[in-house]
């Protein structure tokens, strides 16, 4: 090699060593809640893709849906009066038969395909599939607008749709109840309207409302990923059944907040002990501990590190409140949410932490947020490499973790964890180190993942508040 | 020239050693469920259950929203009520409700044991079942069970499970040009020397398509094979778990076949 060129090598060699970022910005996405929540009125909360909390009727609430009261008799469900303006039915329209109202066959993807290969005998074609369940397409893209969808005409008159196999009596809501399960399809309805009978559509979306709520001290939580609203914050008929005024309802869980790997979700609720240990609040003594229960509006700061004020004590039960205090003293935080099924759930997980990045030019680099962490050593990590991430599988609302590491380019090995399972791998291979080859593609796409994440949230988010 | 030629064969054949295909695991992708006919539905108008990947059901490929639960460790499933589906979108064989399974991992062993899409859950271990919950929390722990089930066509039958780890999880160990080990709970292999030449096994499950609608166009088969010396001698059995019927073959010197399958 001639000397300009190993001139040229020595030093570029110095400066790439270390001289990289396996980081990326905190990933601010919301996480979708599993369940609405039940509020004190009957109807549910609900939270949207983009975080925004809303309120959908009832479940099974059928007035709600169609926008009308009803009252069952024998002759049929008999609409008494209009609950919004607009309605296709209206007051003393009495509903006498329906037939559900979904595409025709053809809507369905493959489906000629399907047919054609049955009739052949042969199997149906390759699906997409990706490893852990992780579907093909890019899932820091927004999903594809839906295609439209041509419904059926409705019926010409009454007996054309009392003709259909699918088509019944209606005599209670219970004969309609069950086709809220498909928000997005119709009923053609057989009304009797001013003595004659008529066929009127009814599609079967559910009307929701934007619930506007004030966030709780978002300076602070935003920096654990987390958006907490008080219950006292919302209009009582919109508070969560059975929750107290200073519990807090979680409305947003980011997708890297270590909360939400532990299991938090949106529409979780909090009790305000467990919020307060939530947002890292650690009581320095048992003293103070004490003196926070006799003097519940006290908020001395010098002991206290959360913005929540410690108004009360968490429920702990006797079993596990020895194994709680012990994992805060390790510095992890422990907390117990309601889910909105009522089940309550213990969540430990290590606090985020400001993203540290140490590296030293041809000896070391070490980074690490929590979510991502690499370590190497030596240029080019040719002695030791350890790198791992954490993914969000938004179809199975799951954690993948990945790990792997090498030990002087031969000796490697690494792993893929989610609840599904663990794919472990182990071995040797000396003249094909794929554990670092995958990590430097890795490594190259961390410009596109951040300028993804950037964009999504306007700016980046690394560092400390 | 002769040196570096000598080098390469080696360096390649270090390379690819162990990079034998022992793989003993299936795609992560879920069984297929097919098209269901709902009850009804008729040559004019027909109405298709089908299910989404994540194991939501669909009619003609508009999403169903009934309650749904999932165990995706040692079950590998996802299981909805048919109870909350109007009478006329349920399928023949649960008019009057029922959970059904949807979504299945191929690797489940439930799976293996035979249960497919859409079949009827009636029973765990004689326990009749009325909740998607109580499905996945008596199959969540990951010990035997023994689970009654009616398919689509009305057959009912009783099959059992002993999960043996989670769906996916796997193991691979390799040292080239010395051996590879692979295990995961639908088999294992293990390969001896470069390219796996020397001496190696598998033992797993195997999938294939069947054109039989009785046994859901899928079809589970014990499949274990070994060979030594590159395939100077190649034996193989197989075991079709639907029909009990086992064939074997083997090959010597790589061209001399014998039995009715390789």
């Amino acid at each position: 090699m001639s000397r300009p060129i190993r001139a040229l090598l020595l030093p570029l060699l110095v400066v790439l060593t270390g001289c990289h970022s396996y980081l990326v910005p905190f990933d601010e996405r919301p996480l979708l809640a599993p369940h609405p929540l039940a509020a004190a009125n009957g109807e549910r909360l609900d939270v949207d893709p983009a975080g925004g909390l809303q309120v959908r009727p009832a479940r099974g609430d059928l007035e709600a849906v169609f926008g009308v009261g009803l009252q069952a008799s024998a002759a049929g469900l008999v609409v008494t009066h209009r609950l919004r303006p607009g309605t296709p039915l209206r007051p003393d329209d009495r509903i006498v038969a329906a037939v559900g109202v979904v595409p025709p066959a053809t809507n369905i993807e493959g489906f000629a395909e399907a047919v054609e290969a049955r009739a052949k005998g042969t199997p149906p074609g390759p699906r997409p599939a990706g490893r852990g369940g992780r579907p093909e397409a890019n899932p820091d893209e927004p999903p594809p607008p839906p295609k439209p969808v041509e419904l059926p005409a409705p019926p010409a008159d009454a007996k054309a749709l009392r003709a259909q196999r699918a088509a019944h009596r209606v005599r209670a809501l219970d004969d309609l109840r069950p086709y809220l399960v498909a928000p997005g399809a119709c009923l053609d309805l057989v009304v009797v309207r001013s003595g004659a009978e008529v066929v009127v559509r009814q599609p079967l979306a559910e009307p929701h409302q934007w619930l506007p709520v004030r966030l709780w001290s978002p300076h602070a939580t935003r920096w654990h990923g987390i958006d907490l609203v008080r219950v006292e914050d919302l209009p009582p008929e919109h508070r969560p059944a059975d929750a107290s005024l200073r519990d807090f309802l979680v409305v947003r869980v980011a997708r890297d907040a270590p909360a939400g790997r532990a299991g938090l979700r949106p529409l979780d609720v909090v009790s305000n002990g467990d919020a307060f240990y939530l947002l890292g609040g650690r009581v320095s003594d048992w003293a103070t501990r004490l003196q926070r229960t006799l003097t519940p509006a006290s908020t001395d700061s010098a002991t206290l590190e959360s913005p929540v004020p410690l108004l009360e004590e968490p429920a702990d039960d006797a079993a596990g409140a020895a194994e709680d205090d012990e994992a805060r003293q390790s510095g992890r935080v422990v907390a117990r949410v309601r889910k909105p099924d009522g089940q309550v759930v213990r969540l430990e997980f290590e606090p985020r932490r400001p993203a540290t990045e140490l590296w030293f030019p041809f000896v070391f680099s070490y980074h690490t947020d929590g979510v991502r962490s690499h370590l190497g050593l030596g240029p080019f990590d040719l002695l030791f490499h350890h790198s791992s991430r954490v993914d969000y599988d938004p179809e199975t609302d799951d954690y993948v973790s990945l790990t792997r590491w090498s030990v002087g380019t031969s000796i490697q090995g690494g792993g893929v964890s989610s609840q599904a399972g663990t794919d472990a791998s182990g071995g040797v291979s000396p003249f094909l180190d794929g554990v670092r080859m995958r990590y430097l593609m890795d490594w190259l796409s961390v410009p596109d993942e951040t300028s993804r994440r950037r964009g999504w949230l306007g700016e980046g988010t690394r560092g400390a508040p | 020239m002769r040196r570096m030629t000598g080098l390469g064969v080696a360096l390649a054949a270090l390379t690819l050693a162990g990079c034998g295909n022992l793989e003993v695991r299936f795609d992560p992708a879920p069984l297929s469920a097919g098209l269901l006919p709902a009850a009804a539905s008729t040559a004019d108008a027909p109405l298709f259950l089908g299910l989404t990947p994540a194991g939501q059901p669909t009619l003609n490929g508009e999403l169903l929203e009934p309650t749904t639960a999932k165990e995706p460790a040692y079950a590998g499933l996802t299981v909805f009520d048919a109870g909350e589906l109007p009478p006329p979108w349920r399928p023949p064989h649960a008019l009057a409700g029922g959970i059904l399974v949807g979504r299945l991992a191929k690797a489940s062993s439930y799976a293996i044991a035979g249960l497919r899409p859409f079949d009827r859950v009636d029973a765990i271990d004689a326990t009749p079942v009325a909740s998607v919950e109580q499905v996945t929390e008596a199959l969540g722990d990951g010990g035997p069970h023994a689970v009654k089930v009616t398919r689509p066509t009305g057959e009912q039958l009783e099959l059992s499970a002993a999960p043996t780890g989670r769906v996916e999880d796997a193991t691979v160990n390799h040292v080239p040009f010395v051996f590879e080990r692979r295990s995961a709970p639908t088999g294992s292999a293990l390969g001896v020397g470069p390219l796996d030449g020397l001496f190696y096994y598998r033992s797993r499950w195997t999938l294939r398509f069947v054109n039989d609608p009785g046994r859901r166009y899928a079809q589970y088969a014990d499949r274990f094979e070994c060979g030594f010396l590159f395939g100077l001698f190649h034996y193989v059995s197989e075991t079709d778990l639907g029909t009990g019927e086992t064939h074997r073959g083997f090959r010597l010197l790589w061209f001399i076949p014998f039995g009715d399958v390789q």
